[in-house]
């Protein structure tokens, strides 16, 4: 892998900005941005809908970006394009045909986007069950295990904490689901990004993930769903696409994941993120997640030399993605941010990582943490400029 | 006369605690270090945290700046405090620029 031409694909770098934000959403490869920029120049047209060849030629690209997906993931399920990974898992919440009674199991390191949509629920009658987690992300999976019964429709974790960066081990989660017959929904967005996942050998029923924090544009998520359970998914939005016949008293449904793609969709970001699938492949997960396990243990090697702090998630580096959360001393996560910010030009995420539950219950920080989380683009003397400006700009004041 | 205006947006609210961000639309400078008015708690070159009883402010060289921990509600306040610090700071003889 090399960094240097890497650093040369991605525009934003040039601004001399550090960018250690990406657990929010990634930075932009030229390739990326060139073929949302092609698509506007040379292929604008709605897809599936018309004769025409620009419209041909916009709903094979389209598909295509659907096709690299697939083999992204691994998947020999369905694709469905979503707006984020929100919608994604917001689609399979609306979409189950939920009875009173009805048991989700979910956990205390979900990001509200794989918390809200299911407590939400318990207003249809659903009990929601939420297992805790150690203060390094760690899930009790015969704890897990044994919350999950008959009555479990739908068991939901994370693939990876968006605070802690801890990787739950979702292949034993789907193993405990499947012996009582519960559907998995696993949330990739902050794994897809990070790690190889093949959602065959994982085996859940759905799985959801972020476009936008893989190198894809602004607008794009994913959910893929297996085959053998799409038939019981409803589609949460009706409209142009949903169907092929229409009367009043019968409307014949459309066949396959357009099902779920109601109405003229992101086409110019699908094409982005078909883009992006294809730079993440041509340099291998693999190589990203080596070089992403060296930042992250250069980076808490060097966090420890700073005075006040303190590291949160697993202390097992192979357990962990691109994300390091830490706070220093009784400073709010969010004048450290703006210090960076304004300091040494460098951009984190403070506060609660939209996942409450986790900051305030587990980890007691009402005022949330600070968090770095990497890419492919980072470097180690980003991280050093990183500690310089901590122990001038902070911890020595 | 200094004539800043300003930006005042709530950060979050959390655990009956609220934060405000701050951003005026002339460059402030740096803050006096010992005004006789403003407590400060941290100096640093780019930056200063100053106590108020309520809550601290982090006040940025830009003049961006950070309300910490007001009370619920506390949006009024905010910008008391805002107006207080501008006015500590133009009554110190300083003229603002363009960030």
């Amino acid at each position: 892998m090399n960094l240097n031409l890497i650093r040369k694909d991605f525009p934003q770098l040039r601004q001399g900005f550090i960018y250690f934000d990406s657990g929010s959403t990634s930075l932009k490869p030229a390739p990326v941005i060139n073929a949302v920029k092609d698509y506007y120049e040379t292929l604008s047209a709605s897809v599936g809908r018309g004769l025409h060849r620009p419209s041909n030629r916009a709903t094979t690209a389209y598909q295509e970006a659907h096709d690299k997906v697939r083999s992204f993931f691994n998947t020999k399920g369905h694709v469905v394009f979503t707006k984020n990974c929100t919608e994604a898992i917001n689609i399979v919440a609306h979409g189950i045909d939920w009875q009173a009674g009805d048991r989700i199991v979910t956990t205390y390191l979900e990001h509200n986007s794989n918390l809200l949509p299911w407590l939400n629920l318990r207003s249809h009658g659903v009990e929601v069950i939420t297992v805790k987690c150690t203060p390094d992300g760690t899930i009790n999976l015969k704890e897990l295990s044994d919350f999950i019964t008959e009555k479990t429709k739908l068991v939901a974790v994370t693939h990876a904490s968006n605070v802690l960066g801890s990787i739950v081990p979702v292949e034993e989660v789907v193993d405990s689901a499947r012996k009582k017959g519960a559907m998995v929904l696993i949330d990739g967005a902050q794994a897809a990004p990070h790690l190889k996942v093949d959602v065959q050998r994982i085996g859940c029923d759905f799985y959801a993930a972020s476009g936008h924090k893989m190198l894809g544009p602004s607008g794009t998520g994913i959910l893929l769903i297996n085959q053998d359970i799409f038939d019981q998914l409803r589609p949460m939005m009706l409209g142009g696409g949903s169907a092929t016949d229409v009367e009043f008293n019968k409307i014949t449904f459309t066949q396959g994941p357009a099902l779920f793609e109601a109405g003229t969709p992101n086409i110019a970001g699908a094409i982005g993120l078909g883009a992006a699938v294809d730079y993440l492949t041509n340099i291998g997960m693999e190589e990203i997640r080596k070089h992403e396990l060296q930042l992250s243990g250069y980076l808490i090697e060097q966090l420890k030399k700073v005075n006040g702090i303190t590291i949160y998630g697993p202390q097992d580096i192979n357990k962990r993605t691109g994300v390091v959360s830490f706070s220093i001393k009784d400073i709010p996560a969010h004048r450290i941010a703006i210090i960076l910010d304004e300091v040494g030009n460098i951009a984190i995420r403070s506060g609660n990582h939209c996942a409450f539950l986790l900051t305030h219950k587990i980890l007691k920080q009402e005022g949330g943490t600070a968090r770095v989380s990497f890419y492919l683009y980072n470097t180690k003397e980003e991280i050093d400029t990183l500690i310089d400006t901590l122990q001038e700009g902070i911890a020595h004041v | 006369m200094c004539n800043i205006q300003y930006k005042l947006t709530m950060l979050c609210r959390r655990g009956g605690r609220e934060f405000y961000h701050v951003y005026p639309d002339k460059s402030i400078g740096v803050l006096p270090h010992n005004h006789k008015d403003l407590k400060v708690l941290i100096s640093h070159p780019k930056y200063s945290v100053i106590s108020f009883p309520d809550c601290n402010v982090t006040v940025f060289a830009s003049g961006r700046m950070l309300i910490e921990n007001l009370p619920e509600d506390s949006e009024k306040r905010a910008h008391a405090i805002v107006r207080e610090i501008i006015s500590v700071w133009c009554q110190s003889g300083n003229t603002p620029t363009h960030p």
